[in-house]
């Protein structure tokens, strides 16, 4: 879905830093893809690239055959929900409101909202097991809670292409399941592209069909979750002795720190 | 950092330092080519004009310059170093305005024979005005914001406070408005001998609580735990840096921003101890308001007329106070999310309360019609029999109800949309300066191109709002999250808008009183068309903002989230900042730059439970609008047959207002 060629990003000022230089990847439709690495490698820069957030990008990045910078803003949110790492909080707003407001692509600042756009918002709850809190303000919920009701806005957005950054950073080991579970189940059943930053290592190699790990700002590997899980390859990543082990009658690897 | 610190830090003292010796040489150079500068400067021949005016005016203005600044200077050091607060300062934290204010009531009222307890009168009033902004402040999570917010509030009203007392004591007018603008020129060396002592005693005392000042730099916990009795330290060093400000002020009036800008910059440039940033205080701040001064003195000559040195520090100061803060960065970050909200809100539509709203509205209006005061205290009400003179007092009466009423619902949207759109719960349009610049732009237009009509002012002023707020956007276009820049610039326009006008009231001769008046807020001069045409405004951009109540609830979200979602938050920013702006300036001309009702009735309506962006608008607008034609008919009928104006009175319900609240919170 996104091709990157050459990608670089430099901080501006005096103190100019460059953050991201010479990514070349190609992000897979329909696909679960992570991005990895350790503090401070750029994966939360390249995913604000790729959301358009940071728009002084040199390289080429295209999002199907069109150019990432060529899509009206409309356009472009009906296409890609972002969820950032720490969405600012309205403090008046009730979490049915909220999740409400991912139907504001389709219907702007005028348009009634349908039956149809209330449909998907009751929808997007139930996915994310927010509907039992649908009257409560989201500033009185916890940082789990908080996390799952951003996500269900971003399924109400109904936009193919979800880039989460950190989406289960706040959560239990069991929401953390559930999250990605879902959201690899909406990758499955109604084809979206999901790309990620995710930190757990056994969670990217249950779910991620593809990874690309950074180190200082530029390609350190990439693949699938099989090559992803073994212990060389997570050694060369985090630069950590970690081991990897099978689990006996599956083909679930599970990490651990030498 | 843009400076490096070792160079800047040696540079600015040498600079002041030598262009301060420079003006004095060349103030005495022509002494020195006849060698008579020894005589001069000691024991003056009384036959020689040059002499007996360097002796008697040049000498002791420079040597009150150099004092004042440096007192000033010291003071804030302290202040800001106790507060932990760049922007502390004495003018900034409403002390100025708390000893202005007494001291204007001491040389009115107070009979000949309390002549000597005027230091304590003063004292008091500052330490009175410190801790209102205190008790406002103190409490809330985002301290170092709120502080300077209260200090904005209770220095405008204590501004405003001494101008209407200036208002019932005309005669005194014209003499209290110069000392009132920072005016240092001199006739003898009284004054310096009046000041000098008090001065140096303040700052031996201060510069011996050096190392006390340390301790309480470095938070209250920690200097507790050092053994400090952290509440007498701070006590005592506040009185002694409000006696230093006091003595200032009745030696010759209010200088702005030297307390400000001098420790400021200097803490920033690398002098953090307070035993370099003292002494080093003492001395830019001295040499600098020399400098200044000086400059000062030249336009004088070629003029004729007289620009009063403290109004013109805070031309220069408050620019310079964005560009140092802005380049510092010391301010600690500003959270929009923080606790000022209250954390449950009931969910519940508030239908009831509205109704309510609107029926106190309604029926307010016809009590303020028909009911008023007789100044014995007695409650009148307007005899119909007479049916000619009911409709005349009626009538009379309603377009000032009506103006204060429109006036009200503008400055509630006005307010509601830059706290909404700028993110900032604190925001409004008095305090981000919008109210203030519209007002500098009419008060220009009047003053000095003589233009009168007030069609064209309520346009130039419209225009000046717009101008400001542009200004405001394009500082603060990479700090969309940072509530301080806004607070800070409306900070120094307010600053610059107060020299402006002091310096406009030296001019204006018998436009002041009007003037005056009309900043304080008055009703008095509106006239029935201009209030149908602010009415037509208001409700047009009402509509307009209420249509699009879903993109101004989506940029409660912030830019990013309102970005991902498909609202061009750029252009809808701007086109509600336009809005905020038109609807601030026409109501600016008619109830003046300072009611607070667009700070307070968007507050309050969040307060009562009004959430999302259209029952806001329309809970603010009937909030603002209640609290206007309260306002009016108080400051209708309060003193009658005397006429205060409703700016003020609604200021004094706004600031009654976070005060309760602060009050409350404990």
């Amino acid at each position: 879905m996104f091709d990157l060629k050459d990608v670089g990003f430099r901080t501006e000022g005096k103190a100019a830093k460059t953050l991201l230089s010479d990514i070349t990847v190609s992000f897979p439709t329909r696909a679960f893809s992570a991005i990895v690495g350790h503090n401070g490698s750029g994966k939360s820069t390249l995913l604000k690239i790729l959301a358009r957030k940071y728009r002084q990008f040199s390289g080429d990045i295209r999002m199907g055959t069109v150019a990432l910078t060529d899509h009206s803003i409309r356009d472009f949110a009906r296409k890609v929900a972002y969820l950032p790492q720490n969405p600012t909080v309205p403090p008046h707003l009730s979490v049915r409101e909220l999740v409400g407001f991912g139907r504001y692509p389709w219907r702007g600042a005028f348009g009634r909202y349908r039956a149809s756009d209330y449909e998907k918002i009751d929808q997007a709850m139930v996915q994310t097991h927010v509907d039992g809190f649908a009257d409560r303000l989201v500033s009185s919920l916890s940082g789990g809670e908080r996390q799952r009701v951003w996500l269900a806005m971003l399924l109400a957005q109904d936009a193919p292409i979800l880039l989460l950054d950190e989406p289960t950073s706040a959560l239990d080991v069991g929401h953390q399941r559930d999250i990605l579970h879902l959201v690899s189940d909406l990758k499955n059943t109604i084809g979206l592209t999901v790309i990620a930053v995710l930190h757990d290592i056994d969670m990217v190699g249950r779910f991620a069909d593809h990874i690309l790990a950074l180190r200082h700002g530029t390609t350190c590997w990439q693949g699938d979750a099989r090559d992803f899980m073994q212990a060389d390859t997570l050694q060369h990543i985090y630069d950590a002795d970690i081991g990897v082990i099978t689990v006996p009658q599956s083909n679930i690897s599970i990490s651990y720190i030498a | 950092m843009i400076m490096r610190p070792a160079r800047a830090a040696t540079i600015i003292p040498a600079l002041f330092g030598l262009l301060a010796i420079g003006s004095i040489f060349v103030d005495l150079l022509p002494f020195l080519q006849g060698g008579t500068a020894w005589q001069a400067l000691f024991t003056p021949d009384d036959s020689r004009f040059d002499q007996i005016f360097f002796h008697y005016s040049t000498l002791p203005r420079t040597a009150m310059a150099f004092m004042c600044g440096a007192g000033l200077a010291v003071a804030g050091a302290a202040i800001q170093t106790i507060f932990r607060n760049p922007l502390a300062s004495p003018t900034t934290l409403g002390v100025g305005a708390g000893v202005e204010l007494a001291l204007t009531i001491f040389l009115v009222m107070a009979p000949a024979s309390l002549a000597p307890f005027q230091d304590v009168f003063t004292l008091a009033g500052g330490m009175i005005a410190l801790g209102i902004v205190y008790l406002i402040a103190s409490g809330r999570s985002n301290a170092t914001l709120w502080l300077i917010l209260a200090g904005m509030i209770v220095n405008l009203l204590l501004h405003s406070a001494t101008q209407i007392f200036m208002l019932f004591n005309q005669q005194y007018l014209d003499s209290i408005f110069m000392w009132g603008a920072g005016d240092l020129a001199q006739n003898g060396w009284d004054s310096a001998c009046y000041l000098a002592p008090r001065l140096v005693l303040g700052i031996i005392a201060i510069f011996a609580l050096t190392r006390p000042l340390d301790i309480l730099a470095l938070g209250d916990d920690t200097a507790n735990s050092l053994g400090a009795p952290v509440k007498w330290l701070r006590l005592i060093i506040l009185t002694i840096a409000i006696f230093i400000t006091a003595s200032i002020i009745s030696a010759v009036g209010m200088i702005g921003f030297i307390g400000l800008a001098v420790p400021a910059t200097l803490r920033f440039v690398g002098f953090t101890r307070s035993k370099s940033l003292l002494p080093m205080s003492l001395l830019v701040g001295g040499c600098g308001l020399v400098v200044i001064d000086y400059v000062m003195r030249q336009f004088a000559g070629t003029g004729g007329d007289i620009f009063p040195t403290g109004a013109a520090t805070a031309l220069i100061g408050a620019p310079f106070v964005i560009v140092i803060l802005r380049k510092a960065r010391i301010m600690p970050d500003g959270n929009a999310n923080s606790q000022d909200h209250p954390a449950d809100y009931n969910l519940a539509a508030k239908h009831v309360l509205m109704v309510l709203l609107f029926v106190g509205l309604l029926a307010g209006l016809a009590l303020s019609l028909l009911v008023s005061l007789d100044g014995q205290g007695d409650v009148v009400f307007t005899p119909i029999a007479d049916l000619f003179a009911f409709t005349s007092t009626v009538g009379d009466r309603a377009q000032r109800t009506l103006a204060a009423i429109v006036c009200g619902a503008a400055l509630a949207v006005s307010g509601t949309l830059i706290q909404r759109v700028g993110h900032n719960p604190m925001a409004s349009p008095e305090i981000t300066g919008v109210s203030s610049a519209t007002a500098l732009a009419m008060i220009i237009a009047m003053v000095y191109f003589g233009i009168d009509g007030r069609t064209d002012l309520m346009l130039i002023g419209a225009v000046g709002g717009v101008i400001a707020l542009m200004v405001l956007l394009g500082l603060c276009r990479n700090f969309s999250h940072a509530p301080h820049y806004l607070l800070l610039n409306g900070l120094a326009i307010t600053a610059i808008l107060g020299s402006v006008v002091r310096i406009a009231m030296t001019h204006s001769g018998t436009k002041a009183t009007m003037l005056i008046s009309w900043l304080a807020g008055t009703t008095y001069f509106t006239r029935m068309d201009e209030v149908i045409a602010v009415a037509m405004i208001t409700a047009i951009l009402t509509i307009l903002t209420l249509l699009a109540r879903r993109p101004l609830e989506l940029a409660s979200m912030g830019p990013d989230q309102a970005v991902s979602l498909g609202l061009g938050i750029s252009m809808f920013r701007l086109a509600m900042m336009m809005g905020a702006a038109i609807l601030a300036a026409v109501s600016t001309l008619l109830v003046g730059p300072l009611s607070f009702v667009g700070l307070m009735a968007p507050h309050l309506a969040r307060i009562a439970g009004f959430r999302l962006a259209g029952a806001h608008l329309i809970g603010a607008i009937l909030i603002g609008a209640n609290v206007m034609m309260v306002a009016e008919w108080l400051a209708r009928n309060i003193l009658y047959p005397q006429q205060l104006p409703t700016g003020l009175i609604a200021a004094l319900i706004g600031t009654g207002y976070f005060l309760v609240l602060s009050a409350r919170r404990r």
